[in-house]
């Protein structure tokens, strides 16, 4: 359904998921969502208008499963959302729905309809070489509306891993939002990858909060083939708290991708980068908004972006829109944005030594997105990353090939 | 034994002047298993030779042909030429962040055989640190981004290295001696005889003899404004060393300037 009900009935939907939810707070949250929806304002993404996208699919099944199972790591808890208790939602009430309310539209919608998610908490302390892996692979012709909730407590140190897939098949409408806690000291490296095919339509939100010192490491890839909204948003709350974002995009097919990357800089001493690297083949459109907030009294902060987008086709469009909002005068600011296509002096350089057009491209193509692809935390989702690109790659130059 | 002919090339570049004939008519025949080189004053399109034969599509031909075994290559694209057997050691390679050095190289080895015969890891790696030792290049090298913040130096000596790992039959090295002190450019010069063989024919293009007392050629051709105005034996180089090409210009009789003669008017501009 296209531009979404007017509004929603909240007791309707708690009385369908009376059997769902174990926990009647999570009932009532559901109920406070529905009754800010229809006054909540459409999600800002510059540059992109998607309103008419059919992002409101319902349906009280789940609309994901987990290939490998749900995560189990010594001393972290894993629960899945529905079948939580109120006991066993003690430990993440004062988190979950906490950075991601109902204050937009499509979250409003998100939270209402929510049909499966997972809790994790990593304990203070807790250290592991060992990264945390989370496998979801949304299902065909089954809306889906995910939520995701991770507490890092403090002193810890962790690496997560939040891949999606899609089932191919009928269409659906999914709304993905997770929530990212990072304690005090800690240092957590949260890699996700989004990998879905054209029949998933998407909102997708990201948000995390990085308490005093804390350091997050975060890399994206966002390879979907469908339509799709990506928000990908960090609050630097805490004193000395640091946020690396690396974003990684392909777009093919005549799909738009928009995404927004903030780094909002709220303590003292609190340093962001932003790193944007995306590629845009045959019809697509890819609109990267970075935008770096420095509020008042975040003095000392450090916000700098790099948003770069390469076309390869005539028919592709791509904006790289650095958005700077500064409300504090003791700051460092930088931005650097480009859109271009491949440079023709390492085209030429390259098939010099023998290399095909084709495969020049692809190497070219592969080191503009190298910056990102390398911060990737594990080596076999940097290496099926690689391959995903790749292949997206070749079938972009066939498909161009068959068009001249 | 495979052979490289230009017949009476005539190209053209549009750059700010508008459009501009640099070579007028160049006439040059070469075998494997020889080394030529072409020496010449500034602006003299030396370097448009090399890129041209090349197939730098900058560069138009208006007259002539380029021919490989008997073959026009005129109509071949880049790779397809890099493919049939040509090499060209550029004076500004280009810099690509993101790729390393190996994996370019390993690609560019692949790119001449067939999808049953790609070079294995390890035959790759061997002939690769055979390579680097030869030219004294540290193992780190191979591992950096490609050309991505090497030295003068260390680019051409990167470009002998690709010469090294591809073997083409014939390579052009365009001013590979331009920035290097004395001790580089003997190891290039080591890298470059080392591929000296029946196999193997090499066009150097040079300013000064002195790449030309470590890499003796067996022809040396001067060019001057668009043509090759005088052949000869490693002899020739050395007499233009004492002469400088205005002397030779004055002796053969021509009417050419030289961008960087002061003493006699242009033809451009007020002199």
């Amino acid at each position: 359904m296209a531009f979404g009900p007017k509004q929603l009935d909240g007791a309707a939907l708690a009385a369908a998921y009376a059997d769902l939810d174990h926990s009647a707070w999570l009932t009532a949250q559901r109920q406070r969502a529905a009754e800010a929806y229809s006054e909540a304002p459409w999600p800002e993404f510059a540059k992109v208008s998607y309103h008419a996208w059919p992002l409101f699919g319902t349906g009280t099944a789940a609309g994901v499963t987990y290939p490998d199972g749900l995560p189990t790591s010594a001393g972290v808890i894993v629960r899945s959302l529905l079948t939580a208790t109120d006991a066993d939602l003690a430990p993440f009430k004062d988190y979950l729905f906490k950075q991601t309310g109902p204050t937009d539209r499509l979250t409003a919608f998100h939270i209402a309809h929510l049909n499966s998610g997972v809790l994790i908490q990593i304990p203070d302390h807790f250290h592991s070489d060992q990264p945390v892996v989370l496998n979801t692979r949304l299902l065909a012709g089954q809306n889906a509306h995910h939520h995701v909730l991770v507490v890092v407590g403090s002193d810890a140190q962790v690496t997560i891993v939040d891949r999606y897939t899609g089932e191919d098949g009928a269409a659906s409408a999914d709304s993905v939002v997770t929530e990212i806690v990072v304690g005090e000291n800690s240092q957590v490296n949260f890699a996700n990858v989004d990998a879905f095919g054209s029949n998933i339509t998407a909102f997708i939100r990201r948000h995390a909060t990085v308490a005093a010192n804390g350091v997050l490491n975060w890399t994206a890839g966002v390879l979907n083939d469908g339509n799709m909204l990506a928000d990908t948003s960090t609050d630097l709350v805490g004193t000395g708290s640091t946020a690396d974002v690396k974003v990684v995009a392909l777009a093919t097919g005549k799909q738009t991708q928009g995404l927004n990357t903030r780094v909002t800089n709220i303590g003292r001493q609190t340093t962001a980068n932003i790193l944007q690297h995306g590629v845009i083949l045959e019809k697509a459109a890819l609109i990267f908004n970075g935008i770096g907030h420095i509020v008042k009294g975040a003095r000392g902060a450090d916000a700098q972006q790099e948003n770069r987008v390469l076309m390869l086709s005539r028919a592709a469009h791509g904006y790289a829109n650095p958005i700077l909002l500064i409300d504090e005068n003791d700051v460092k600011a930088g931005h650097a944005a480009s859109v271009g296509r491949v440079d023709a002096s390492q085209m030429y350089y390259l098939m010099s030594r023998g290399l095909t057009k084709d495969v020049a491209q692809r190497l070219v193509i592969r080191g503009f997105l190298g910056a990102v692809l390398t911060a990737i935390p594990l080596p076999t989702v940097q290496q099926e990353l690689i391959d995903t690109i790749e292949r997206k790659l070749i079938h972009g130059q066939t498909v161009a090939h068959q068009q001249n | 034994m495979d052979t490289l002919e230009v017949k009476n090339l005539h190209v053209a570049v549009d750059d700010e002047d508008g459009h501009q004939e640099i070579l007028k008519g160049v006439n040059l025949t070469m075998h494997t298993g020889e080394i030529h080189a072409i020496m010449g004053p500034n602006g003299t399109g030396k370097s448009t030779l090399s890129e041209t034969i090349m197939g730098n599509p900058k560069y138009e031909v208006g007259e002539g042909d380029i021919l490989l075994n008997g073959k026009s290559i005129l109509d071949w694209p880049v790779d397809k030429r890099a493919r049939a057997g040509l090499f060209l050691a550029m004076q500004y390679p280009a810099e690509i962040a993101g790729v390393t050095n190996a994996e370019f190289m390993r690609a560019a080895i692949n790119a001449r055989r067939d999808d049953d015969h790609q070079i294995s890891v390890r035959e790759f790696i061997k002939k690769l640190d055979d390579k680097m030792a030869l030219l004294d290049m540290p193992e780190e090298m191979a591992e950096r981004y490609l050309n991505q913040g090497f030295s003068g130096g260390e680019k051409k000596r990167n470009e002998i290295l690709q010469l090294l790992m591809i073997e083409p039959p014939f390579a052009i090295l365009d001013e590979i001696d331009s920035g290097l002190d004395i001790d580089a450019m003997k190891v290039v010069a080591k890298g470059v005889n080392a591929m000296r063989g029946p196999n193997f024919g090499t066009l150097i293009i040079t300013h000064y003899q002195r790449l030309l007392n470590y890499i003796v050629p067996d022809v040396v051709h001067i060019m001057m404004d668009g043509r090759i105005v005088k052949s000869g034996d490693a002899a020739l180089a050395e007499t233009l060393e004492k002469e400088g090409y205005v002397g030779l210009r004055d002796e053969l009789g021509l009417d050419v300037p030289l961008t960087d003669d002061t003493d006699i008017p242009s033809g451009k501009g007020e002199a």
